[in-house]
């Protein structure tokens, strides 16, 4: 699937499908491919007709009128809107239910982390790394707790499971003031996995106010597959992850590969 | 390096809903049709190619209509045959050659690479929709002879003429294709211009060669269209009636036939040179 169709404009969406799908030896019946590119509504629409949105459907269209067992994406939602985006990921996670392979490339890495079932990560042209989204994250502390409590430093430290912990800005960014009078304050701990900790620091009779558990990102992982720190934001050009995905395929076809 | 080669055949997961292909017979009609309709919703287009050469005939093929020349051949006609070589020499530079050349520069035709499509569709698909095209203008032409011109023809001559027009379409196909492949996509109608106009002068589908200078009758002797011209008006008309109209004819059908051939294959090599040139830049 390239980035812009440059279809004939006096085509209809109908036309250009029934005429794409000739050109290939199997071809989806075309009120399938407007049904699963949700193009049904627009079926009778010239291609000069279209809004940005459904010319990038029509050449979502254009590449699976083919039956192929494998699609190539490249930066396939680059130009689309949060609901258009979302619109997309169904519909390719619609045909890879038809036990089809997809292939995609992109920055956006909450994007990969939930489309994908196999990352494959470049950078500077090298690969390095390939695994799950699941897999990539547990590279890197899973969990990040923020809170405000009365628990030292040192005891927090000392607690199971917990890599670092470190104080917050006191400032805070829910503006809850911390006082130390009441020895109260404000951290932030990594930790493998939240609960046990969590426990832990109940059991000991602790304080414990505004809690937060967040997952770490895929791209603090990257952050830290690459080598780069988050002090530095990453630059686009220098970094080129890349993420494939399938809902079912990956798995078996890779099984028939090995 | 790491080499990350890995050879493996899968077998092919269809799709339920999916059905094979219906056969190479099937893929050119729909290409074809396609592509006539595609032209055909263009009014700019369609006016421009089909619709001016009917009102060329019009303004400038019935003059001299109901003349008849010694041996009983209608001026109207032998206009007819003179007005059809613009229209053939036109569509396949004009239309073929500018519509090849514009969508070379668009993102369609490498999109279409993409595609198991193979090429020769994608030319016969055009090199079709101008012969239909052309059909269409001639038709146009011959309705306004007779309608408004009162113009006679000899049927079998007119249907004979008709073909060798068409077949004119084929010939110069690939002179118009040899420009859009050699030629800077923004340049081409210039150039096409600058080939258009000088052979169609000195061929004589303007001016009856007889009343252009000597020099001029030597160098038509090279080129396809005036051999084309040669070849359509002595369907149409018997030698002397060809003469009297002002081409007097020069040389075999043979002899014609011959360098039509030769540009036309000559012009194809030029073609696919062009075309190969094309890949191979794309693919670095």
């Amino acid at each position: 699937m390239l980035q812009d169709t440059d279809a004939p404009e006096s085509l209809t969406v109908t036309e250009m499908v029934e005429l794409v799908g000739h050109y290939y030896p199997y071809a989806l019946p075309t009120a399938d491919v407007l049904r699963r590119a949700d193009l049904s509504h627009h079926a009778a629409k010239r291609v000069a007709q279209l809004s940005g949105g459904q010319r990038q459907r029509l050449s979502f269209a254009l590449a699976i009128v083919g039956d192929p067992d494998l699609l190539f994406l490249d930066e396939p939602t680059a130009s689309l809107d949060v609901h258009a985006r979302q619109a997309f990921w169904q519909q390719v996670e619609e045909f890879a239910g038809l036990g089809k392979t997809i292939l995609f490339s992109t920055h956006n890495l909450p994007e990969a982390d939930l489309a994908a079932d196999r990352i494959v990560v470049i950078n500077r042209g090298r690969v390095v790394h390939d695994g799950t989204p699941t897999q990539i994250k547990a590279l890197i502390p899973a969990k990040t707790i923020t809170m405000t409590t009365d628990a030292t430093l040192d005891e927090l430290g000392r607690l199971e499971g917990v890599k670092s912990a470190v104080p917050v800005d006191h400032s805070g960014t829910h503006g809850i003031p911390t006082s130390p009078s009441y020895g109260l304050r404000r951290v932030q701990l990594q930790v493998a996995i939240a609960e046990p900790v969590l426990r832990a620091l109940f059991a000991a009779n602790h304080h414990v106010e505004d809690l937060t558990v967040t997952e770490a990102s895929l791209e603090q992982a990257f952050l830290h597959l690459t080598g780069e720190t988050s002090e530095t934001e990453p630059g686009p050009p220098a970094l080129l992850p890349a993420a494939a995905a399938t809902a079912t395929a990956t798995a078996t076809a890779k099984g028939q590969l090995t | 390096m790491t080499d990350l080669t890995t050879v493996a055949s899968l077998p092919r997961r269809l799709s339920p809903l999916t059905r094979p292909a219906t056969g190479t017979a099937q893929l050119l009609i729909t290409q074809v049709t396609m592509e006539v309709r595609r032209y055909r919703r263009v009014p700019e287009y369609f006016i421009g190619v089909v619709v001016l050469p009917i009102i060329l005939y019009a303004m400038f093929g019935l003059g001299d209509a109901g003349k008849i020349l010694p041996l009983g051949t209608d001026v109207g006609a032998m206009m007819f045959v003179s007005i059809g070589c613009y229209v053939v020499v036109s569509e396949a530079l004009f239309s073929f050659g500018g519509e090849l050349a514009t969508e070379r520069s668009t993102g369609w035709l490498r999109r279409l690479r993409a595609t198991p499509m193979p090429m020769w569709v994608y030319f016969s698909g055009k090199v079709v929709l101008n012969l239909v095209f052309t059909l269409v203008s001639l038709g146009g032409m011959v309705a306004v002879a007779v309608v408004a011109g009162h113009v006679t023809f000899d049927l079998a001559r007119l249907i004979a003429t008709t073909t060798i027009l068409l077949t004119g379409v084929i010939a110069f196909s690939t002179m118009g294709s040899a420009i859009a492949y050699w030629v800077r996509p923004r340049a081409v109608s210039t150039i096409v211009n600058l080939v258009f106009l000088p052979l169609s002068f000195l061929s004589g589908f303007f001016y009856p060669l007889d009343q252009l200078p000597d020099v001029f009758a030597k160098v038509a002797q090279v080129l396809p269209t005036y051999h084309f011209g040669q070849l359509a008006w002595g369907v149409m008309a018997p030698a002397q009636d060809v003469a009297s109209f002002g081409n007097p004819p020069s040389g075999t059908a043979v002899g014609h036939l011959a360098v039509v051939l030769g540009w036309f294959v000559g012009c194809g090599i030029l073609t696919v040179l062009g075309y190969r040139r094309e890949l191979d830049r794309e693919r670095q």
